[in-house]
């Protein structure tokens, strides 16, 4: 197995989403499936951050707030997305 | 010739055309043309509209997608109202630009909108908005628009979704119109 050279880190580091994972009662984890939950939250991220932009644009601010936050995941819940599945 | 307003980022693009690969790769199908919010700027549409040109009998069903067949000869003889939809905002797969595009014009949302029943303070806040202050430009520049005069603007597309918003949100009279521009 080629060893990999850098970690993504992205949304947690790999070392806390290690223990999260075995705090929850996993006991290991390949490599793969690591990469493949950051790669997971990244693009999640993503699209959190872009409706959160789209958020403040259209409340006319600049900074973000917890509503707006609160806003997004609700309107995210409401939503039932089946064609990305 | 590539579209310079892609409405969709190049993941989603090709999430998209990865379920739509049987329809993309049929030559009997002259085109796969997008259409509706996911081309006016939503970021997490419902379901996705998508218009398919043939002649070919097709029943098409993906979870998650709304397909509409259209047939060569509906484009001339009496065209239904998915045909002004698709000109003004389709989005073709299969030439990855415009539909508007391939005969040379732009498609472009003209809003006009006007302040009187608002206070002063809302006012000049909405008026910096819009056009920024200073060295910063303000929502319509940030997302590709442009000013035609006072209190009116051009937007690509892809912006439509986002101004609206925002001019509900104040409580702005508008209009809006779509534009094919040469």
């Amino acid at each position: 197995m080629t060893k990999i050279k850098y970690y993504n880190n992205t949304l947690i580091k790999r070392k806390n989403l290690l223990i999260l994972i075995k705090k929850a009662g996993i006991k290991r984890i390949s490599k793969d499936a690591l990469d493949l939950m950051e790669q997971y939250f990244k693009d999640e991220l993503n699209i959190l951050s872009k409706l959160l932009r789209e958020e403040i644009a259209v409340n006319g601010r600049k900074t973000l707030k917890k509503e707006d936050i609160h806003q997004v995941i609700s309107m995210l819940n409401k939503k039932d997305i089946s064609w990305e599945v | 010739m590539k579209s310079e307003n892609i409405p969709i980022d190049l993941k989603t693009k090709s999430l998209i055309k990865n379920k739509l690969r049987i329809y993309l790769n049929d030559k009997d199908i002259l085109d796969v043309i997008l259409f509706g919010s996911i081309v006016k700027g939503k970021i997490m549409p419902e379901d996705i509209d998508v218009a398919l040109i043939t002649d070919k009998e097709i029943k098409a069903d993906i979870n998650g997608f709304h397909i509409t067949t259209l047939r060569l000869q509906e484009f001339f003889l009496s065209p239904p109202s998915i045909v002004h939809t698709l000109l003004r905002e389709g989005y073709s797969l299969k030439n990855d630009i415009f539909f508007s595009e391939n005969y040379k014009f732009l498609s472009r949302v003209l809003f006009v909108y006007e302040l009187k029943n608002l206070n002063p303070s809302v006012k000049v806040k909405i008026v910096t908005l819009l056009r920024g202050k200073g060295k910063e430009n303000g929502l319509v520049r940030e997302n590709g628009g442009e000013w035609l005069a006072n209190q009116v603007f051009i937007m690509p597309l892809k912006a439509d979704n986002l101004l609206e918003r925002f001019l509900i949100n104040f409580k702005i009279n508008y209009k809006k119109y779509f534009l094919l521009m040469h």
